[in-house]
This record gives structure tokens, C-alpha cells and sequence, in this order.
């Protein structure tokens, strides 16, 4: 959870924005192995015994990267494109996000949208990568992915809109500028259901119970596992870790939401966004260890609502 | 039909030899339409032309028939009246080349290589086939769902990828290999193959077991059950995604295993079961030692599992996911709890009863549902009563030996049949043997052979996402069936 | 979720402490079998009782030798010795990375070398497992399984089962491989990147067992892949098969 990174923050911009980038890169893994344990198959935390090696997920990366790879007779360039999309979609997304008040790498107006649509381009090379082997689970996963994704970008979309758009800003670190200025009535309750939102669509988008179970090896049931069922070796740690800065992206996107209702000065954010984002993955455990998955039916209503917690916000934003 | 003698057995030259038309009149007598009796095991006896012998139990009355006919290459199929004996003729087909004319699906059984999969027309349905390898550690099989869009409409299992070839190994036995090929024909299930194995030598050589064998063979097949039960129940849990029953009893599982090897040394049960008796005791401190040990996992076991029932998010995957109807299970025979979860009050430990099950009954645990919640609901009951009536035995072990001494050959030209209820169900084992007291033919029926049919029968309808949960509430064996 | 929660308190601490500690096995359990040729009187007893012809001693009583790769641990052969030249110890740790290694009584030595510094680099803390079930009768699965659960916790290790072969680092084999799953165990094979191992588990992998010379399987895994690990037993005991894989990753103490 601490990257070697985060003091030097303390000074200039141009040192904020690298160093809230750089943190992401170190840190995702870190929280990623409370969290999942070494791997997505692993176990909630709270059902675990043993505490697994916290640097688990960089441990799996390094062995992944020095693996070789194979591909099936069938698959074209596009199988082979979708783990750098999707790592590279991953990227762009942490390097845009503000950390702990710090801006990100680069930030402009509707910033936002450029990310929800980045998500929405390394899910679709990824869909027609698992297409592209020709395997029935692939495009079983596939199938899933797209439809779960019907009702999943629109909450992201949703979402932003609360937390952006709704209150008449153009870009996030705008936002949260802005957010720093106001009230806990003015903009708390936006912030909860925002964060409730996001939280909903972190589950979801990061194949967790009660969604996708990462633990599960059951073939049939899977959802974003059974798309990468083929890939190996490099591409399996591009993807591997890829989905490690997702989750961290969801994380700290939720920090970044309730961190402006507390004024507080930039170490204390910092410190902050550390505390929420441990507090979610733990939350994420504590849901992961006391609940079934959902039929896979049931999915779309959950993801559903997590559009409609957003909506709600929007519309109080409005009221308000 | 005859009623098989005292010791489950009867001389081969007193097997009735039916005309086939009489011998296919009496089978839909008796066990056509719900009349109560089912066929336990239907194979070919090839010494002397194809002579079909059919073993024939009622479970009401607690008898086991046996009737026989000779065929040619070819017979009318008993299928499309008798639907129970579809496999059993199939296994006909592929092992002793007869072919059941009429038959409404013949293909070979254990040969995974067999490429003409039932399907379904039309643009919009898909196919998914899974296996052998599959993503899990299981054993290898074959599954072919027809699909449309995730909802499943027909699913075929093909299995045949364990084929070792027991049954043929044992035929010239017993020698030293026959008691190990017996605990290996299911690996779980090592007890209630070796006890199946251990009755018809006892019955064929004439051999009294002695009370105490009987009861430590009870308390082993018992805590087989305990421990599969438990460790299903998790696994049905980790199907799910609920971890903590999962994880609980995952580690539960092992504890009863490690209970089997306090009495043997091996956690699946090796070594003890031999004909004869079993080939370790225990004494009055190991007994009580035991007792105390199983108590406190039980309580362990309770908890766990009572979560399943008080979680909601459980039971939404439970209910009325994987339903067999009760009519379906009777037409297909099923056996076991996957039986008694349709409702159906059949237990080879109350029905057919050898050994200590003589004397002390353990209730029979049926469900009404028939879905995956009666099967879960079915291997808790079995469970907690398995466990009850080890700490019985326990507390009043019969004294004595261990082991009946008896060099005595098995009886010449004479057919057995013993019916074990396994923790997956009827383990049905069936021998004939040569006038030199070898074994010409063993039959053995592990439980799978009959609920394979019933998951696919379950999953009709289902969502292909809730696959592996149905299974898992079957558990069936790969092995068993494919032996 | 107050229920699992209290629950998961009552349940307590559960991981077996191996390799830190050594566990506590069943005082029947029979491990590694002691070869003594001094008693031995070469009568040939044993010989004969041996299910899988996994011990000859007919010739002379230096000759006295034991394949562990076929022993199926049943016991016969201690019963059958009145010399006492066989008996069966309470040692778990079995295993060896050269088959010659399992036969007991030459001048062999059972040992399980650690992978060389370059795959160790890579596995030694991140090994990804393909099990592949090829014939046999199902329990070593089961106790392959068992390391997964909170019991003995296989992911301390960063060890792990993957769901695919192209995930994998390790295919471990259990059953003799029967004809029907040859080919499928050589795509498995194949389907994974390197570099790559092969874990056999359990006698029928290592010999075919009791099933050696049955026309329907190929008498263990050797017939059909270059193993890197064998791992003796009928099954062999969880803590056996997690010896066998510290070992091999040089993470024991």
C-alpha cells in the first residue's frame, strides 16, 4: 500500500502528477493482493487463513513476463492486440486520475469521456479477441461481457454526470477543486450515492461476487475469465495487470469523490485515500465473504443499479 | 423370476431361462410403470451363446431377483417400455456387440471418441462442449450442451476417458489385484466398493463375518458418507460463490477423512475392508478418542452448514434450480440422494439390509423439491443421522474379532448379488463364477451409472450458467461409471 | 453476514502448520517403507504377496529392492515377511525428481532436487498448476484438491490451480493415463507456454500402478510426457504431494 513514490508529491505540480501516477502503478498490485489474494482465483480475505505476500501480484507479473506464448492455430492480430488495449486503455485511465487532490498526468475538459469510452474500446477489442479463438467458452464470455456492459457503461456515464457535469464542472480535477469549496449538505449525499454507484460498478466491472466470482474455475459460469481462458505468458500479465490498475482506478476514483467534503491539507488527502481505498477493498472482502453470486440472470439488475443510484444523484444535484 | 436364496445367491444352473418375450414380459411386470421392483444390474454372460441376465430388486418386500434369457446379436429393445435400462443396453451394445433394435439412442458408453452428439436445429441455438480437461480439478468427461441464448435445452454427457478396464481385470480373480481394483473403482468411494466386493466373497466362500467386522465396516462406510456429504455441501457453497461454507467445510472434509485414517492409516479407507472382516481394530480408548474427535467436528460441520440455510443469497441459487420431477426419477432409476430428494423412500441400508444394518436402522432421508436445495437438504439429514449412529456403534462395539479365518474357495458356477448404499447411492456388484470357483463375469454398477441421465435430465431448461451447481449437487463419479 | 462473521471466529485457526512444523499424521499411517536386507532370507514371500509387483526379492537378500513408484502402500508385504525385513515408517517426505530415485534398496538416493536458479527465479514464489485427471480412480485429485482449502492453504506459497493450460507453469498428472485421455493429456501439454514441468502424483502416474499392464491405460504419464516430479502414494497424503512442490521450489526449511 505504500509506494516508495507518494513524499515526493510534496512538491511541485509537475512532481504531483508523476508521482500520482507512479503510485498507481506500485500500488494497485499491493491492493490487489489483500484484496484477491495472489491471484483473481483466490479467496476473499476474510476466509483466508495464511496472509498471503502482498507483492503476490508483482511476483505472478514477473513470472508471467518471462513466460513464452502460445497461441491457438485459429487466432489473428486482433488476439493479439487486445491485452496491450486494454493494459493501454488501463494506463490512460490512472494517468488521467487526480490522486488524493493531486491532478493526474494530463487533464482536460471532459476528460471523463475519453476515459468511460477508453474502458468501452479495450472491452470491445478484448470481446473480439475471445471471438477470435473460436472457442465456445470465449464467446459465451463474450456474449456475457457485452451485456453486462449495456447496463455497465451507462452507470459509468451516469456516474460522472453526478459527480462532473450535474454540478457545472467540465473535468474531474475540476470538480473536485470545486468540491473542496462546498458544504457537506451541498454536496455529501451526491457524493454517497455517487460513491455507492462506482463502488456497485467496481464489483462489477472488476469480476467480483456477487457479479463474476474470481474464484471460481468452473468454465460455465465464468464471465470476464472465461475471455482470457486462452491467452498465456505476456499477454496474460498485460491483461493480469490491467485488471489490477482497474480495480485501483475504481478505488481511488471513489476516494477522489468523498475526499473533497473534508478539508483537509494535501498530506492528509493523501493519507486519506489511502485509508478509503483499504476501507473499500476491505469492504469488497467483507461483500465477497458473506454473500452468493447472483444468477447470472439476476446480474443486469444489479449492475442496473448502480445506474439508478447515479441517476439519483444527478436528480438531487438538481433539487438541491 | 427367482428369488435369490439365503447369502443373496443362487446356483447358476438355477437361473430361470426365459424365452426373451417372457423374460421382457416379467421385467415390465415387475418393474414398469412404479410397480415398485427396479432393475439393479442387466449384463451378458457370453460363456454358451449371449444369455442377458437381469437382476431384479423390490425394495418394498427387500428381494433381489434374478431371470435370464438367451439372445441372438440382435433383441427387441426393452428401452421405450423400460426406460431405466437405456444405459444398460448401451453397455450391451458397445461391450458384447448386441444390438437392442429400437433403441431410442444407441451409441457406445465408455468410448469418448464417439462423435454423433444429439442436436438441436435453427439459427439461433448454439452448442457448447466442455471437457475432458476442465478448467477445475476434476476428473476428465465430455459435455455437449444445445443452447439458446444461455438457457440450456438438452445436454449429452459422454464419459469413457477413465475406462481402465476393471471389470474385465477381475474376470479369472479373486487373486491379490481384486480387493485393490474393488477400493479403486471410485476413489471416494473405497469403502462402499470394497464392502460390496467383501459380501460377495463372504456369501460365495461361506464365510460369517464376525458382529465386530460388521460394526467398524458400518463406522467406515458411515464416515465416508460424513465426510462427502460435508465436503459437497461445501463445494455446493463454493459453487455459489459463499465462501465461508466453502472454506469451513472444505477443511471439515478433510478432518473426517483423517477420522477414516485413524482407523486405517489411508484417509480414503484403504486396507480396511477385507473379505472376510476388516483388517484393523480399534480399541476401547481409540473408540471413545474417536467418538470425541467426531463430536467436536460435527459441531464444526453443523455451523458451517447452517449458514447455507440462514443466507438468503444462498438459497436464491438453491431453489428450484436443477429440478427432477419425481415421475422422471422413478422412469430413469435414479438411486441415492439424488432419489430421495425427489421425494422417493429408497435406501439399500433400510431395504436390503446386510451386515449391522440389520440391526440398527438409520431413518430414511427424503426431500419433496427434487431441486438442488432437497439434494443439499438430503446430504445434511444423511449426515448428522450417519453421525448419529457411529456414535452409537461406537459407544456399544460388539466384542470379538476382527477377522473370520477362512481359507475356503469360492462356491462354483454361482451368482451373487449385494446392494451397498454408497454415500452417492446403490453400489450394486454382481458376480457369476466359473465351475472352478473363478470369477467369469463381475458386474459392478456404481450409483453414477444410474444419475448420470439425471443431471442432464436436471439441467433442461436450466440456465448453462447454473451447470456446475447442479452437478456439484449430484457429485456423480467419472471413475465409477467409466471403471 | 453476523452469523458468518461469528462463525468464522469460532472456527478458528485451522492451517496446517507444515513446512514450519512437521504434522501430526494418524499412528497407522504407513509412509516411506524401511528396507532392512540384513533380516531379509530372500524366500520371495513378499514378492508374491506385492499386488503390483513393486518389490523383488527372490534372488538374495542384497537383491531386496522396492519400487515406491508402484507401491500402493497396501501393507501386504510387511504382513507377508516373518523376517521383519519390511516395515512401513511414519516418514511423509517421498518424492524424488529422477525415477531411478523411487526404487529403494539400490544404490539410489530419493532425492527431490530444486529447479535450477533460472526457473526458480520465475516459480520459486509464483507457480501456476494445470491438474490433469488421466484414468485412475479419483483420490489423488481429491487430495490435490485439499491443498487448495484453508487446511494447507496451497496460495501461502503463491502456488496456485489455473483454469487453463495456457495459464499454467506446472501439468500435474494423476491416474496411469488411459488410452482414452492420452491424446487430451498431450494437447494440455502442448496448449501450455514455456518453459513448463510435469508433476506426476500417485502410483497409477508414476507406474500405472494397479492398474500396470491393464490393455486399456499406458502405465503412467513417463509413457506420454517428461516428468520433472514424482510423487509416491495410493494417493499420496496431501502433506506428501506439498513436500513434493516446496521441495521442487526450494521453499522448504
Amino acid at each position: 500500500m505504500c509506494s516508495p513514490f507518494w513524499w515526493r508529491s510534496s512538491g511541485g505540480s509537475d512532481y504531483e502528477r508523476y508521482a500520482s501516477f507512479l503510485n498507481s502503478l506500485c500500488d494497485c498490485g499491493t491492493i490487489r493482493s489483500p484484496v484477491c489474494g495472489h491471484h483473481p482465483k483466490d479467496e476473499g480475505f476474510l476466509f483466508r487463513e495464511e496472509r498471503i505476500s502482498l507483492f503476490q501480484t508483482y511476483r505472478d507479473l514477473f513470472k508471467l513476463l518471462h513466460k513464452g506464448i502460445v497461441y491457438s492455430k485459429s487466432v489473428s492480430w486482433l488476439f493479439k492486440l487486445a491485452p496491450l488495449a486494454s493494459l493501454a486503455a488501463s494506463l490512460i485511465a490512472c494517468a488521467w486520475l487526480p490522486f488524493g487532490g493531486m491532478t493526474g498526468l494530463f487533464s482536460f475538459t471532459g476528460g471523463f469521456l475519453l476515459i468511460a469510452y477508453l474502458f468501452g474500446a479495450a472491452r470491445f477489442v478484448t470481446m473480439l479477441a475471445s471471438l477470435d479463438t473460436a472457442s465456445a467458452f470465449e464467446g459465451m464470455g463474450a456474449n456475457r461481457e457485452a451485456l453486462f456492459a449495456v447496463f455497465a457503461e451507462p452507470a459509468l456515464l451516469l456516474g460522472f454526470g453526478a459527480v462532473i457535469v450535474a454540478p457545472g464542472n467540465s473535468s474531474l480535477a475540476n470538480a473536485i477543486s470545486v468540491a473542496q469549496n462546498t458544504t457537506f449538505s451541498d454536496y455529501g449525499v451526491v457524493a454517497a450515492l455517487a460513491a455507492v454507484s462506482f463502488f456497485i460498478l467496481a464489483l462489477a466491472e472488476n469480476s467480483r461476487i456477487p457479479v463474476d466470482d474470481p474464484t471460481t474455475h468452473l468454465e460455465l459460469t465464468m464471465i470476464h475469465e472465461a475471455m482470457i481462458l486462452d491467452n498465456s505468458g505476456p499477454d496474460l500479465a498485460f491483461i493480469e495487470f490491467a485488471s489490477s490498475l482497474k480495480l485501483w482506478f475504481f478505488y481511488v476514483l471513489i476516494a477522489d469523490i468523498i475526499l473533497p467534503l473534508f478539508h483537509v491539507g494535501l498530506v492528509a488527502r493523501i493519507c486519506g485515500t489511502f485509508l478509503i481505498v483499504f476501507v473499500l477493498a476491505a469492504l469488497t472482502g467483507i461483500v465477497e465473504s458473506s454473500m452468493a453470486r447472483l444468477r447470472l440472470m439476476k446480474v443486469p439488475q444489479f449492475i442496473g443499479s448502480a445506474a439508478a443510484f447515479a441517476f439519483i444523484a444527478i436528480l438531487l444535484k438538481g433539487i438541491l | 423370476m427367482k428369488l435369490l436364496e439365503t447369502g443373496n445367491k443362487i446356483s447358476v444352473a438355477d437361473i430361470p431361462d426365459r424365452s426373451y418375450n417372457d423374460f421382457r414380459a416379467e421385467l415390465i411386470d415387475s418393474c414398469g410403470g412404479g410397480k415398485g421392483a427396479r432393475i439393479v444390474s442387466l449384463f451378458a454372460l457370453r460363456e454358451g451363446g449371449n444369455r442377458l441376465i437381469a437382476a431384479v430388486a423390490d425394495d418394498k418386500a427387500g428381494t433381489i431377483s434374478v431371470t435370464s434369457t438367451l439372445v441372438d446379436s440382435t433383441y427387441p429393445s426393452l428401452t421405450p417400455a423400460l426406460p431405466q435400462v437405456h444405459l444398460f443396453e448401451r453397455e450391451l451394445f458397445e461391450a458384447d456387440g448386441l444390438r437392442p433394435e429400437g433403441h431410442p439412442w444407441l451409441k457406445s458408453v465408455r468410448n469418448p471418441f464417439a462423435t454423433d452428439f444429439s442436436r438441436m436445429g435453427g439459427d439461433e441455438s448454439h452448442e457448447v462442449a466442455v471437457g475432458p480437461v476442465h478448467a477445475g480439478v476434476i476428473e476428465p468427461g465430455h459435455f455437449r450442451f444445445q443452447c439458446y441464448g444461455e438457457n440450456v435445452e438438452h445436454l449429452e454427457i459422454s464419459l469413457g476417458y477413465q475406462h481402465r478396464g476393471i471389470e474385465n481385470a477381475m474376470v479369472g480373480g479373486p487373486d491379490k489385484r481384486t480387493v485393490h481394483l474393488m477400493e479403486t473403482a471410485a476413489g471416494d468411494t473405497s469403502i462402499g466398493h470394497s464392502l460390496a466386493y467383501a459380501r460377495i466373497f463372504e456369501s460365495m466362500a461361506g464365510v460369517m463375518v464376525p458382529a465386530r467386522a460388521e460394526a467398524l465396516r458400518a463406522i467406515a462406510l458411515e464416515l465416508e458418507r460424513i465426510a462427502n456429504h460435508v465436503g459437497d455441501l461445501g463445494a455446493l457453497a463454493g459453487d455459489v460463490g459463499y465462501l465461508p461454507t466453502k472454506s469451513f467445510c472444505g477443511r471439515l472434509r478433510g478432518d473426517f477423512l483423517n477420522i477414516t485414517a485413524e482407523l486405517c492409516g489411508n484417509r480414503f479407507g484403504r486396507n480396511l475392508v477385507r473379505p472376510g472382516g476388516v483388517a484393523f481394530d480399534v480399541s476401547g480408548d481409540e473408540a471413545l478418542a474417536l467418538a470425541g474427535r467426531l463430536k467436536s467436528l460435527l459441531a464444526q460441520a453443523d455451523e458451517a452448514v447452517e449458514l447455507l440455510w440462514n443466507t438468503p443469497s444462498v438459497l436464491a441459487r438453491f431453489e428450484h434450480t436443477g429440478i427432477v420431477s419425481r415421475q422422471d426419477a422413478i422412469d430413469v432409476g435414479l438411486v441415492g440422494p439424488a432419489a430421495r430428494a425427489c421425494g422417493l423412500d429408497m435406501d439399500s441400508r433400510s431395504d436390503h439390509p446386510t451386515g449391522m444394518y440389520r440391526y440398527t436402522a438409520i431413518p430414511v432421508s427424503t426431500s419433496l423439491s427434487g431441486d438442488v436445495y432437497a439434494r443439499a437438504m438430503v446430504r445434511m439429514l444423511e449426515y448428522r443421522r450417519s453421525a448419529r449412529f457411529i456414535l452409537d456403534t461406537l459407544a456399544s462395539l460388539p466384542a470379538g474379532k476382527t477377522t473370520a479365518e477362512s481359507k475356503a474357495p469360492l462356491a462354483s458356477a454361482m451368482l451373487a448379488v449385494f446392494l451397498v448404499e454408497g454415500w452417492r447411492g446403490e453400489i450394486c456388484h454382481c458376480a457369476i463364477t466359473s465351475a472352478d470357483g473363478k470369477f467369469l463375469r463381475y458386474k459392478v454398477t456404481d450409483p453414477s451409472f444410474h444419475n448420470w441421465f439425471g443431471l442432464a435430465l436436471a439441467l433442461r431448461g436450466q440456465q448453462i450458467s447454473d451447470f456446475p451447481l447442479c452437478n456439484k449437487s449430484f457429485n456423480l463419479s467419472y471413475c465409477g461409471f467409466d471403471l | 453476514m453476523m452469523r458468518a462473521l461469528n462463525a468464522r471466529l469460532r472456527q478458528g485457526y485451522r492451517t496446517n502448520p507444515f513446512p514450519a512444523e512437521d504434522p501430526v499424521l494418524s499412528p497407522r499411517y504407513a509412509g516411506l517403507p524401511q528396507l532392512d536386507p540384513g533380516a531379509c532370507n530372500a524366500c520371495g514371500e513378499c514378492e508374491k504377496a506385492c499386488p503390483t509387483q513393486a518389490i523383488s526379492a527372490h534372488t538374495a537378500p542384497s537383491e531386496l529392492k522396492l519400487d515406491l513408484g508402484r507401491c500402493i502402500f497396501c501393507g501386504e508385504c510387511e504382513k507377508a515377511c516373518d523376517q521383519g525385513a519390511i516395515s512401513f515408517s511414519k516418514t511423509f517426505r517421498m518424492g524424488a525428481t529422477e525415477r531411478e530415485g523411487l526404487v529403494l534398496g539400490k544404490n539410489t538416493e530419493m532425492r527431490i532436487k530444486r529447479l535450477n536458479d533460472e526457473m526458480l527465479r520465475c516459480f520459486g514464489h509464483a507457480m501456476k498448476i494445470r491438474v490433469v485427471s488421466a484414468g485412475g480412480c479419483g483420490a489423488c485429485e481429491a487430495d490435490v484438491n485439499v491443498l487448495e482449502t484453508i487446511g494447507f492453504d496451497l496460495s501461502r506459497f503463491g502456488i496456485g490451480y489455473a483454469a487453463s493450460p495456457r495459464h499454467a507453469d506446472a501439468l500435474l498428472v494423476t491416474g496411469p493415463v488411459s488410452g482414452n485421455m492420452e491424446l487430451a493429456l498431450k494437447k494440455t501439454w502442448e496448449a501450455m507456454p514455456d518453459p513448463k514441468l510435469v508433476i506426476a502424483v500417485g502410483a497409477c502416474a508414476i507406474s500405472g500402478g494397479i492398474y500396470r499392464g491393464m490393455p486399456e491405460v499406458r502405465d503412467g504419464a513417463d509413457s506420454t510426457l517428461p516428468v520433472n516430479l514424482y510423487i509416491p502414494g495410493c494417493p499420496p497424503h496431501p502433506i506428501s504431494i506439498l513436500n513434493g512442490l516446496l521441495g521442487l521450489l526450494n521453499r522448504l526449511p
